[in-house]
């Protein structure tokens, strides 16, 4: 009996450490791989992220032109829903070093309920400034979105993604 | 000496268990999702309403029963509709969810339905929802029945505290009113 006793401690030890082990990888979870920071929400069923002009060149200005379609029922918020506990709907340009990005332009939204909403295609442009110091080459310009997809009776969780496109710069 | 040793270490590891959230639940940070409970009281009352998509970013609470006594939830929710109270102005909601199975349905919901009555319980959301519903395992409630409660304190979709087994007694009710006043800042 003397001889087991040892053995259960040691079982013991290991299943609290398994146990603390577990805990603690739960609290520190991998980082997000790059392929999984551009996955769309289940909201947004396709996105179509361009320049215009397609030819970029440095000091010249342009826009991107992000093409949401958003779930069939559903909508987004507009930027400014008109309510506080709603959730607006915030768009950030990816940095590039070397040009500037405006402020993003939304079509008028619709009115649901009070609120200012965004269903169906949904077209967002944002300015954009090449300057002449700007480094000529490839790059990559985009988008992140935090939006929610709520449509009548139900919500989808506010999600973050990231639209981009690739692009290049030249003299 | 040896016993007393072995004592020691299954005494540290059964506290270690109690302390790692025995019902697992939602971690801090994870999204509350929507579902659609019997609503049987609040301002919900009639409806299969989606509570977190209802009132969206506001402060909320979800209190998650699993066979608790009454007694104990009176004193959960009864928090609920104070804070409610004294969080007017930051539009707080509290909902408290009773899992059912098709056997104590009625006699849940028929309980749930006169506790509601109580002026101390007033403006709480008090639902029932079958426990296979896909919610219950979208909100990680553990259905074994050494899990009595699991409470959400929650805004902008967002956990911020989590209880297993919480107590409806003087020192649940401030632990979970000090998590409410953390999330209605």
């Amino acid at each position: 009996m003397d001889l087991l006793r040892p053995s259960v401690c040691v079982i013991a030890a290991s299943i609290a450490f398994t146990y603390i082990a577990g805990s603690v990888a739960a609290q520190n979870p991998a980082p997000v791989k790059p392929s999984q920071r551009t996955a769309l929400p289940k909201f947004i069923t396709t996105q179509k992220t361009m320049v215009e002009p397609s030819t970029l060149r440095r000091g010249a200005s342009g826009k991107l032109v992000i093409t949401l379609a958003v779930e069939d029922t559903f909508h987004i918020y507009d930027p400014n829903p008109g309510d506080p506990f709603l959730t607006a709907t915030k768009v950030t340009p990816v940095k590039v070093p070397g040009v500037v990005f405006g402020k993003p332009i939304w079509p008028l939204p619709i009115t649901v309920k009070g609120a200012k909403v965004h269903e169906g295609t949904v077209v967002v442009t944002i300015p954009f400034t090449i300057k002449p110091s700007a480094k000529p080459g490839k790059s990559t310009f985009g988008a992140t979105f935090y939006a929610q997809g709520c449509n009548a009776t139900t919500c989808y969780p506010p999600a973050t993604f990231t639209v981009t496109v690739p692009v290049s710069i030249k003299d | 000496m040896k016993t007393v040793g072995l004592i020691t270490m299954i005494a540290g590891f059964a506290a270690v268990m109690a302390v790692a959230a025995p019902g697992g639940g939602l971690k801090k940070g994870e999204s509350v999702t929507p579902f659609h409970p019997k609503h049987l009281a609040g301002p919900l009352a009639g409806s299969t309403d989606c509570f977190p998509c209802t009132f969206q970013n506001r402060p909320q609470v979800q209190v998650w029963v699993n066979g608790d006594s009454l007694t104990n939830v009176a004193g959960i929710a009864g928090t609920l509709s104070s804070a409610m109270k004294t969080y007017k102005a930051k539009e707080f909601k509290g909902l408290v969810v009773f899992l059912t199975t098709p056997k104590n349905a009625k006699a849940i919901e028929a309980a749930v339905a006169e506790a509601a009555k109580k002026p101390e319980l007033a403006g709480v959301g008090m639902a029932v929802l079958d426990v296979k519903d896909d919610a219950v395992s979208a909100y990680k409630v553990n259905t074994a029945a050494s899990t009595k409660n699991v409470v959400y304190v929650y805004k902008n979709w967002k956990v911020a505290e989590s209880f297993v087994n919480l107590g409806g007694d003087a020192a649940g009710q401030k632990t979970l009113a000090g998590a409410i006043a953390s999330v209605t800042k």
